[in-house]
């Protein structure tokens, strides 16, 4: 096969606006998103029990469960998943813990043979578990800032740093909008995904350092295009294979492993994409700046 | 072969053998998401209580649990203080355990237990105008009063073993009861009680609730006394198993309670392994269709690697949790990008003439600066999740930083140990 030859710098304008663009709109729906939509039961606080039915629930008998939570003064939503046969009752905020037992005690009356599990996160545990998953992802970009620099130069890690913002809002914004919560996995996921998509940065960014030391004549912008053209097999075929279990994941994992791999699956995307158009095309920008001052 | 290959070979298979030999000797443990069970973090409420008290609160309780729990015979218990200073908490975990409601009600009970003289004549005065100074109203199960003295003539403190008994004093056939047991101490005290009191009542307070209030009969010598009460098999046995363990210094407060049932932990390990022979299958039919030979190296160093990743996490005693099979799964898509990185630089160094031999090495030389750089990324990344992960989470950063390192290891070393031996003196490269 033949190196491609795309002139991925020549086209940086579009690209940084729309990217741009998406990282604001992943920003507006991360802030605006209401707390109730957006964190689960690590970060909010309250119940969680997961019931897997052998037989399927007939809606009426979803109804009936319902009025029977009300009637014990649980306020819960309830969620139909799987083959119908799996349901997801959820209360959030400052409940007891002892409500799994009640709602179990209720389903009990409906139908006794159920598989489940149970979780309950009293509020002093999900305040630390979020302010301990914010810290985590902050100190991932800087740990990522202050590797690049030092392997690389401070203009590169600081435009890898973007490149990963990037990565981050605009997974953060459809995963949200796909009406999926935050749970410790997903920090996991986020925290995997700054990790391939520096990895992937880096790859590229590695071979404009060696393209740059071979042939100090050429011109800056044609570097950094034949570089992005001779890692690309590379890049896609990397991503390709990510893509694969992630999907897999995604398909057959199930609950918080699905959203897990939501994560990764996505962000392989945006990740792959950022490193080529995104990363490179801003320190290709400082450079042409920083030049003409 | 080439010469000096030999110990190269060697390692490869010894390395292999010491995994399987792990992965035989010391089966992989797997997490309590996998095989259900219960895991509940617990803070004892000090808020009441004096600061002597209050002080080592935690440890007292810890050891209080740890003694309960040891009853319930689980496999591999954890019983565990986490956290420092004012965060500590206690951590429980019980892999495999078949009634979380009642090893919950087990754990968390203070178990206090007192005996307190009662006042039968002055019951309906004080029920009329409150109970006269230094004594007190309590109510039994059934809400019947009892009117109380504040201080306990003994408690549970001096209790030397408690075990459930049969008792056919009541007279209706025999009955459940919880046999006591009190140490020397404990048993003088009892007996200058008893003596003082004969055809008083004296109730046997726990929890501030009471159990019993037998009628004194005549002085008890010997320590020995019995908790009788409506009690199934169940709570009689439970209630000896609490008692024998020891009080809490103060009530504990559930703040996590994570229990998965046995069955919907094995459906977890399913989907996790559906997930991940899907996801290998078609990750080494894409790299052998596009690599060809070199792809099934490829395959063969994701093969190596797994069972490297499997054999450190039996061998350190890791667990393996739901996420950490979710780790084991992406790894096998990520660690290939080691082998592409070579392989495509390989087919780089070609193009621009070199002989194959050259190109090899040029290849393996050139993608291993890159192979490092970029690993380390992700390395950094798991590392930082474990700083901050709680117990699944953390299964997924290990099983992740394995695979990495396992990844760099199996290119770098085992694929090009390959290499050297099938194309050497050769001109022509499957890839």
């Amino acid at each position: 096969m033949k190196i491609p030859q795309i002139d991925f710098i020549g086209r940086r304008k579009p690209c940084l606006i729309v990217s741009g663009l998406l990282m604001v709109i992943g920003l507006v729906v991360f802030l605006f998103f209401p707390a109730s939509a957006k964190y689960g039961l690590d970060f909010s606080g309250g119940t969680m029990l997961d019931v897997k039915f052998e037989r399927p629930i007939a809606v009426k008998e979803l109804e009936d469960i319902r009025k029977g939570l009300e009637k014990n003064g649980i306020k819960a939503s309830i969620q139909q998943i799987g083959k119908g046969n799996e349901i997801i009752i959820k209360t959030k905020g400052t409940q007891d813990e002892k409500t799994s037992g009640v709602i179990k005690k209720i389903l009990e009356e409906k139908e006794k043979n159920f598989s489940w599990s149970s979780t309950y996160v009293g509020p002093s545990v999900s305040k630390n578990l979020k302010s301990s998953a914010l810290k985590s992802i902050l100190l991932g970009w800087i740990c990522m800032l202050i590797y690049i620099a030092f392997r690389f130069e401070f203009r590169w890690a600081v435009a890898s740093i973007i490149a990963i913002i990037h990565d981050v809002l605009i997974t953060l914004g459809i995963y949200l909008l796909t009406g999926r919560e935050f749970n410790t996995p997903t920090v996991a996921a986020f925290l995997t995904l700054i990790g391939f998509s520096t990895n992937d940065t880096i790859v590229v960014f590695d071979r404009i350092r060696e393209n740059l030391k071979l042939t100090r004549k050429e011109d800056y912008g044609v570097v950094i295009n034949n570089s992005i053209n001779q890692t690309l097999t590379r890049t896609i075929i990397t991503s390709l294979t990510v893509l694969f279990t992630a999907g897999a994941l995604y398909l057959f994992g199930g609950g918080e492993v699905a959203d897990f791999a939501f994560v990764m699956t996505f962000g392989v995307f945006i990740g792959t994409y950022s490193s080529i158009f995104v990363a490179s095309p801003i320190i290709y920008e400082w450079h042409i700046r920083s030049k003409v001052k | 072969m080439r010469k000096g290959m030999g110990w190269k070979v060697i390692l490869v298979l010894a390395i292999l053998g010491v995994a399987f030999f792990y992965l035989y000797t010391k089966p992989l443990k797997l997490g309590l998401d996998l095989v259900g069970g219960m895991h509940l973090v617990l803070v004892p409420e000090i808020t009441g209580l004096p600061p002597d008290k209050s002080k080592d609160a935690i440890e007292r309780s810890l050891e209080v649990i740890r003694n309960r729990v040891d009853e319930f015979q689980v496999s591999e218990p954890i019983v565990q203080l986490q956290g420092q200073g004012e965060n500590r908490v206690i951590v429980v975990e019980l892999p495999g355990l078949r009634d979380p409601e009642r090893a919950r009600k087990i754990i968390g009970e203070v178990a206090s237990l007192e005996f307190k003289l009662v006042d039968e004549d002055g019951l309906s005065k004080a029920l009329e105008v409150g109970p006269k100074k230094g004594w007190q109203i309590l109510k039994d199960a059934d809400g019947k009063n009892y009117l109380v003295k504040e201080k306990a003539e003994l408690t549970g403190e001096y209790l030397k073993d408690a075990y459930l008994s049969r008792s056919s004093e009541s007279g209706l056939g025999l009955s459940t009861v919880v046999a006591l047991e009190f140490d020397s101490i404990g048993a003088r005290k009892f007996a200058k009680v008893t003596g003082e009191n004969v055809g008083k009542q004296l109730a046997i307070v726990l929890d501030g609730k009471v159990k019993s209030a037998p009628k004194i009969n005549t002085r008890i010598p010997d320590g020995r006394a019995v908790i009788e009460g409506s009690f199934t098999r169940e709570e009689a046995r439970d209630l000896a198993v609490v008692l024998r363990a020891g009080t809490l210094p103060a009530p504990v407060k559930i703040v996590e309670n994570r229990t998965v049932g046995p069955s919907l932990g094995r459906d977890s390990v399913q989907n996790g392994l559906l997930a991940g022979i899907v996801g290998t299958i078609i990750v080494t039919l894409f790299i052998i269709a596009y690599y060809k030979f070199s792809g099934v190296v490829a395959i063969l160093g994701l093969v190596w690697n797994m069972a490297i990743i499997l054999g450190v996490l039996a061998g350190f005693g890791a667990t393996l949790t739901l996420p950490g099979i979710a780790g084991l799964v992406l790894t096998i898509g990520m660690s290939v990008d080691a082998n592409v990185l070579i392989f495509e630089r390989i087919k780089e160094e070609l193009r621009t003439g070199k002989s194959l031999k050259g190109a090899i090495d040029a290849g393996f030389k050139r993608a291993y600066i890159v192979i490092f750089d970029s690993n380390l990324t992700t390395l950094l990344a798991a590392f930082i999740l474990y700083q901050f992960g709680t117990g699944p989470v953390r299964g997924f950063a290990v099983t992740v930083s394995i695979g990495i390192l396992g990844s760099m290891f199996a290119a770098l070393f085992l694929c090009r140990l390959v290499f050297d031996t099938v194309f050497y003196q050769k001109e022509k490269i499957s890839i």
